[in-house]
């Protein structure tokens, strides 16, 4: 796919996620092929950073990443939910999410693993952000340079 | 006895969006329903989530009790898939 192609994809399904981005306070920073989110835990205030990675989208999903902060060990500081969507358990944190590149499937359903409705950006994001405020959210994990 | 019929706009989560009719007597499921036509979602309706203001709906509520009037927006969710 064409990276131009793609990077239209993108901004016109960002685009049309304008008015949710507005409700859930998302600040979205879109250049090429990439995206960079800003997102907030509503109820503490904590900020969440991502960027998508989107290469081939629509055709594949888009890779999400947390970005790191200051000070802290690379992906180090990153929404927890016990290990169910956010798997921070793992050496490399990742996501695990339908609708993510990293997603692993359940073998048994992998022909139905992931719909082209799950792949859209904006489901992503929605996912994300209903991850980060469901009861399984236990605030960010952090850890500091030695 | 006239129908309590409202307008709501019901949102995807790709931010599509389509306006549905519905009785404020009938149970939420109900809308969930329509506005699955209506949006041409396809798969069993208990996999999805009807969103409100943040809050999950009960599907078994009815719609005059949730606070949705005419005009409001919701969302209809699938429930995702983790890994």
């Amino acid at each position: 796919m064409h990276p131009l192609a793609t990077e239209r994809f993108l901004a016109a399904h960002l685009e049309r996620m304008a008015s949710r981005a507005q409700e859930l306070q998302w600040q979205i920073d879109h250049r090429g092929v990439v995206a960079i989110v800003r997102m907030v835990h509503r109820p503490s205030s904590e900020i969440f950073r991502l960027v998508l990675l989107a290469e081939e989208y629509p055709l594949l999903p888009v890779g999400v990443e947390f970005l790191p902060i200051p000070d802290a060990q690379p992906m180090a500081k990153w929404p927890s939910d016990g290990n169910f969507v956010f798997r921070t358990a793992s050496p490399r944190p990742f996501v695990c999410l339908s609708g993510v590149r990293s997603f692993t499937p359940d073998p048994t359903e992998s022909v139905l693993a992931m719909g082209v409705d799950e792949i859209h950006v904006g489901a992503v994001l929605t996912n994300l952000d209903k991850a980060i405020h469901s009861d399984r959210y236990q605030g960010p994990v952090f850890v500091p340079l030695q | 006895m006239a129908e309590k019929l409202i307008e709501v706009i019901v949102e995807t989560m790709d931010g599509e969006a389509a306006s549905v009719k519905a009785n404020v007597e009938n149970k939420v499921e109900h809308l969930m329903q329509r506005a699955a036509k209506e949006l041409g979602i396809e798969g069993d309706i208990k996999l999805f989530d009807l969103m409100f203001e943040g809050k999950r709906l009960d599907p078994d509520a009815k719609i005059e009790t949730t606070g949705i009037q005419q005009g409001s927006r919701v969302r209809l969710e699938r429930r995702p898939k983790v890994g």
